[in-house]
């Protein structure tokens, strides 16, 4: 398994281009964003159109109106920790047969794993929201190496700056509902 | 290798373990108790991550620019405590989410440590002195083990001190009122906001002080591969130890030692599953927090206002 000529960092062989994940029709877009928009869809409809959804969510919502509905709380709990644990597995997946092509410390530098729950954080908790937020992460993140080449700032600029921008996202929570903008229409009442 | 651990034989375990938990435990001592003055105040501070990275950065500078290294462990602190109000004003507003603000955080101070240290990976700045309690032995193991570093010391006097301080002033009732029931609090008038901020501020200032042990004394280099996740597990050694400071300083002392065995292992040329021993540590926490919890009730000790049991 381990790569004699990586020295100090473990790192595995690479896995060969046979192995690896294709691009999607012919453009230079690895399969690995394929499989994350069809996970997205997938949970919007197990969140929201069906019976296991719904109990995830009055689970979450409150714990004793669940339990006093019936609901088997603890084995929901386990069976979406579960699939959630999926989903980050297939993105090591992908960061592996797609991106690097070998499995090694690289995989996790750029903190996929917290970026990943603070893009949940901004989406709201909407599967389908991820899909632009994680795009607008995911571009700031790839932009790193251009920030290093044409700039010359450190590949930290990028870490800085999605940090900014959470910070003020989260922050900015506070403002919703504040002005009338922000404010769901209701029927009959303007 | 053998010879280098050869008059003592297998005897080197322990006492590497021992010199092991001292090294490896001090920033989760310094880690933990800030965040469980934190989270006593019933908020969870997830950035002490960034915090720690960025003391490690600022005191290594500091320690470089000026040529003190306790100037340097405590710029550390200010930088810390400035990381922690920034966290307390931002969650001071109105439905922001703590959790949520302690990643982004996290993410902001890791980045702007990598950022603003890229000077600083070269130079070889000041250390901070260690204590050498084996002096009288002749053992090069058990002289090894027993320096000890100042910082340790602080952090050791630091979980009593912070004991006392929760259990018998008035300080330390106010900030448990305020992570207990927030209408208690307000109705003795204090200020939610302000008592959080301050616990936060000076949680953040032990987070960062926690930073500037690795890396000006244990390894003692500033780098970005510097922490590997203290800060967290440190966040996690707080529920480990059930909110009591004491415990704190135990749990870390465990984790340190644990820590500790791969390295120990080595020493004594035992070196396949290295590995597995490397993440004895984590499985030990695990293992002793699946042990000790319940079904039926939940966490004991937890504060009350916290988000996660709220």
């Amino acid at each position: 398994m381990h790569d004699p000529e990586s020295l100090n960092t473990p790192s595995t062989w690479y896995i060969g281009d046979a192995n690896m994940l294709g691009k999607m029709f012919g453009s230079d877009v690895h399969w690995g964003l394929g499989f994350g928009l069809i996970i997205c869809v997938i949970t919007y409809l197990l969140m929201d159109h069906t019976i296991l959804g719904f109990a995830a969510k009055i689970a979450g919502g409150n714990i004793r109106a669940a339990r006093v509905a019936g609901l088997s709380v603890g084995k929901i709990t386990v069976l979406i920790c579960g699939l959630a644990g999926a989903c980050a597995g297939l993105a090591g997946v992908v960061e592996v047969a797609a991106v690097q092509g070998r499995a090694n410390a690289n995989i996790t530098a750029p903190g996929y794993g917290y970026t990943g729950i603070l893009v949940a954080f901004i989406a709201r908790a909407n599967p389908l929201a991820v899909i632009p937020v994680a795009i607008l992460i995911g571009g700031i993140g790839a932009s790193g190496g251009l920030l290093q080449r044409r700039q010359h700032l450190p590949d930290a600029t990028v870490l800085v700056l999605q940090g900014i921008i959470f910070l003020m996202i989260l922050s900015f929570e506070t403002f919703y509902g504040r002005f009338k903008i922000f404010q769901r229409k209701e029927p009959g009442n303007g | 290798m053998a010879d280098v651990s050869g008059s003592l034989g297998y005897w080197g375990v322990p006492i590497a373990l021992f010199g092991g938990a001292i090294r490896v435990s001090t920033p989760f001592i310094f880690v933990s108790l800030g965040e469980c003055l934190t989270e006593k105040s019933g908020r969870i501070n997830l950035g002490l991550e960034g915090t720690l990275i960025m003391g490690a950065m600022s005191g290594y500078a500091i320690s470089y620019q000026t040529g003190s290294p306790w100037a340097g462990v405590f710029m550390a602190g200010v930088v810390g405590a400035i990381f922690g109000v920034l966290h307390a004003w931002l969650c001071s507003r109105p439905r922001v989410n703590d959790v949520a603000v302690g990643i982004g955080l996290m993410l902001l101070g890791t980045g702007l440590a990598f950022f603003l240290g890229k000077p600083y990976i070269q130079p070889v700045a000041p250390k901070l002195p260690a204590l050498e309690l084996g002096a009288w032995s002749n053992v090069s193991q058990v002289r090894n083990a027993l320096q000890i570093n100042g910082l340790f010391i602080v952090g050791v006097i630091l979980a009593p001190t912070m004991m006392w301080m929760f259990n018998r002033t008035r300080w330390g009732l106010i900030v448990r009122t305020v992570g207990e029931s927030t209408d208690a609090a307000r109705a003795m008038g204090y200020s939610i906001n302000g008592v959080r901020a301050y616990a936060t501020a000076v949680g953040g200032f032990l987070a960062g002080m926690g930073g500037s042990f690795l890396s000006l004394y244990s390894p003692g280099s500033w780098s970005e591969g510097l922490s590997s996740g203290q800060g967290l597990m440190a966040v996690a050694l707080v529920i480990f130890a059930r909110w009591k400071p004491m415990n704190c300083l135990y749990a870390a002392l465990l984790f340190g030692a644990a820590g500790a065995l791969a390295p120990a292992l080595q020493s004594v040329d035992i070196t396949s599953y290295r590995y597995m021993f490397i993440a004895a540590p984590y499985v030990l926490t695990l293992g002793i927090m699946i042990l000790t919890s319940s079904r039926t009730r939940s966490l004991a000790g937890v504060p009350a206002e916290l988000t996660v049991s709220r």
